[in-house]
């Protein structure tokens, strides 16, 4: 394989509930920490990030939530809203006509725009500068699920087949050249260690078709542990039933250590099917951390974990 | 059976549509609810909008399509009704549909040809829920079932299925169409588009998106000239079922955690907003835990009477205080878990119920687990 350099645009996707917030924050964390200056990129009106770092809110434009780290929240209406305002340098022409009643609807029915200009600021950002060089490092976007995150990915060169000239056609072949360029982008899948949600990664490997080559690895979220192996539950499964409350205790240790072997089984899985490289991260709620808070530093801890290197990240 | 528990809230109902954010079993317990249903003597359909992978694999099968497929429930003797199941295909409800309702072949080619057409059906994020307007209307009010249980998809795109049937009659509103159809020939089009108050909307709408993309989407447009009124009655149709307190309830399915609750709670308040009727929220994967905590002197002991296990007391100790942690730790989530489902407690309205279904140890691959789901979900606690 020729070596690659890391791409400066990461795309977090993964069905939903699987942790793709959590992998993309603990993410970018990793990057801020490494002094990369980087922006995290929430899309599809999604607002989690937030209350991660304890901040009110976020808009359109980059807010510093973290040392090194910013975060921004993407919506389609704004995005598109950027695009048409830096075609016809008049916001008050765009207001007038894409906000009437008649042009709205017809904005909203233009295939694969909303997920382009999306796309778009991504691109913008990748473009920005101060200074005489890149604004940003790092660009990670916590990409909508799956269904919807493929069609954005392919969003652009479906608008290119689309439009075939003009100025929206120059526009988004721009953006492709950055998105569909596996030296430039880079994408992470997040799934759950079990075998359903694995068995839908592999199908999802076998659709990415273009976006196959961007592909950087699988991250299995939420995995859990065993507090004690299955010998040393042996040891102790006689004494334990002695005690009030030890079957409770002892089922709880089994069924653990059931879990973790399935939990094995479907990342070898994954790991011969996909041929590349998957991540195991531990669910957090099993930890030590505070129950009741799932904060910024244990975010980090989380993204201590990622093998950047063998990731090409 | 108490009047207020799950079975009695869908007795009687012809559609119940589940929603809530990705992740939480909303597809198992859509496929659990319409199994529960058809064992009671009912035909029933659940049609999934969501990759119907899940589906497919909780009803023991491999694979379905956008055809309507009966499953077996031989194994399940005690089943006096029909269950079916179907996956919404997006490409094919819509080449279905206009192959219906075009007045002509030509015009049926010229559409399923028509390249925005191919991406619109394919690409365009939403399209599904239109699509999923038309298989509605087509399955519940055309009355070959007695209930059809709906798995919508994941949280934005499932609000967007609320909004659809409004949505799509924006899109095909008859000013947006008369601003591209009117008059129909090209040259006229652009006459009228250069001249007047459309012409600075034209040159701005060229200037942005090129002028051969624009007459690609008045072509395109047109099309559709003589399909609005079919699209508009069924989505009307569909509109009136979703309101209909007498025929459909909507069930807000989710997860004790903090996110799948913000979810739930926008759709419980949503769904009072608009009226539609909603009894109340399923919250699966609830962590249960048994037993109190391990006591200091009980392990000690434990760890004594472990000695003949060729264990010395020292290892003893420090095996059984990891799995006291252990499980301490899940006493701790369960009680967190309480806290959270309270929250969502304050967007409820009286008379809406709240269901607690545990997690379950298995995942769901046959009919058999799939009954079992359905066990723990219409005996869930309820309150």
């Amino acid at each position: 394989m020729i070596p690659r350099t890391a791409p400066r645009v990461v795309l977090v996707t993964g069905k939903g509930g699987v942790g793709k917030t959590t992998v993309a924050v603990a993410l970018a964390l990793r990057y801020a920490e490494r002094g990369l200056s980087t922006v995290l990129v929430e899309t599809a009106g999604a607002e989690l990030v937030p209350g991660i770092f304890g901040v009110e809110g976020q808009g359109y434009t980059p807010t510093l939530v973290a040392p090194g780290l910013w975060t921004l929240r993407l919506t389609p209406e704004e995005a598109i809203e950027d695009y048409v305002v830096q075609q016809v340098r008049f916001r008050r022409l765009y207001s007038m006509v894409f906000k009437n009643r008649v042009m709205g609807p017809f904005i909203d029915a233009v295939p694969g725009l909303h997920d382009a200009v999306q796309l778009g600021k991504i691109f913008d950002l990748y473009r920005e500068s101060l200074g005489g060089r890149p604004r940003w490092d790092r660009i990670v976007v916590d990409a909508p699920a799956t269904g919807h995150g493929l069609t954005m990915l392919g969003s652009a060169r479906a608008l290119m087949d689309l439009t075939r000239a003009g100025p929206l056609h120059d526009g988004v072949k721009q953006v492709q050249d950055v998105i569909g360029d596996p030296q430039r982008t880079g994408v992470l899948l997040v799934t759950l260690p079990e075998s359903l949600p694995v068995n839908e990664t592999i199908e999802l490997g076998a659709r990415l078709g273009e976006s196959r080559a961007l592909l950087r690895g699988v991250v299995l979220n939420s995995a859990v542990s065993a507090p004690v192996t299955a010998g040393e539950l042996r040891l102790v499964e006689a004494g334990l039933s002695t005690l009030p409350g030890g079957e409770e205790v002892a089922r709880l240790a089994a069924r653990r250590l059931r879990q973790v072997a399935a939990q094995e089984g479907a990342a070898a899985r994954l790991q011969a099917a996909l041929s590349v490289p998957t991540v195991t991260l531990p669910d957090l709620r099993w930890g030590d951390a505070p129950i009741d808070r799932l904060g910024a530093a244990e975010l980090s801890n989380l993204g201590g974990l990622l093998p950047l290197a063998e990731l090409g990240l | 059976m108490s009047a207020r528990d799950l079975s009695s809230v869908i007795a009687g109902k012809r559609l119940v549509v589940c929603v809530g954010s990705g992740g939480v079993g909303k597809t198992t317990t859509a496929a659990a609810i319409a199994l529960q249903a058809a064992i009671s003597g009912r035909k029933v359909l659940v049609l999934t909008i969501d990759p119907a992978r899940r589906l497919a694999n909780s009803l023991g099968l491999s694979r379905f399509g956008n055809d309507e497929l009966r499953i077996d429930l031989s194994s399940l003797p005690e089943a006096r009704g029909e269950l079916w199941a179907m996956m919404l295909d997006n490409q094919k409800t819509f080449d279905d549909l206009i192959k219906q309702i075009a007045p002509d072949p030509a015009r049926r080619d010229a559409i399923l040809n028509n390249r925005i057409y191919r991406a619109t059906a394919d690409n365009i994020s939403g399209s599904q829920d239109y699509m999923a307007t038309e298989k509605l209307h087509d399955v519940v009010i055309g009355g070959r079932y007695d209930l059809v249980v709906l798995d919508t998809p994941p949280v934005k795109n499932a609000l967007d299925f609320l909004e659809a049937p409004g949505r799509l009659a924006r899109f095909l509103d008859k000013r947006v169409m008369k601003w591209f159809l009117e008059p129909y020939d090209k040259e006229r089009v652009l006459s009228r588009l250069l001249s007047g108050t459309s012409a600075v909307v034209f040159r701005l709408l060229s200037h942005v998106f090129g002028s051969e993309f624009l007459d690609d989407l008045s072509e395109y447009f047109n099309h559709f000239r003589d399909l609005y009124d079919g699209f508009r009655e069924r989505q009307e149709a569909v509109e009136k079922m979703f309101f209909d307190q007498g025929a459909t309830s909507f069930l807000v399915v989710c997860a004790p955690n903090g996110p799948s609750l913000e979810v739930a709670a926008f759709f419980l308040d949503e769904l009072a907003a608009r009226r539609m009727p909603n009894p109340g929220v399923i919250v699966n994967q609830r962590h249960v835990a048994r037993g109190g905590e391990l006591s200091a002197d009980g392990v000690l002991g434990a760890a004594a009477a472990a000695q003949s296990a060729d264990l010395d007391p020292a290892t003893a100790r420090s095996l059984l205080a990891r799995l006291g942690a252990a499980h301490r730790r899940l006493r701790e989530l369960a009680a967190h878990e309480d806290q959270l489902v309270d929250g969502v407690r304050g967007h409820m309205r009286p008379g809406q119920l709240l269901w607690s279904v545990p997690r379950l140890p298995d995942e769901v691959h046959d009919l058999r687990g799939l009954a079992a789901v359905g066990g723990a979900l219409f005996g869930a606690p309820r309150g």
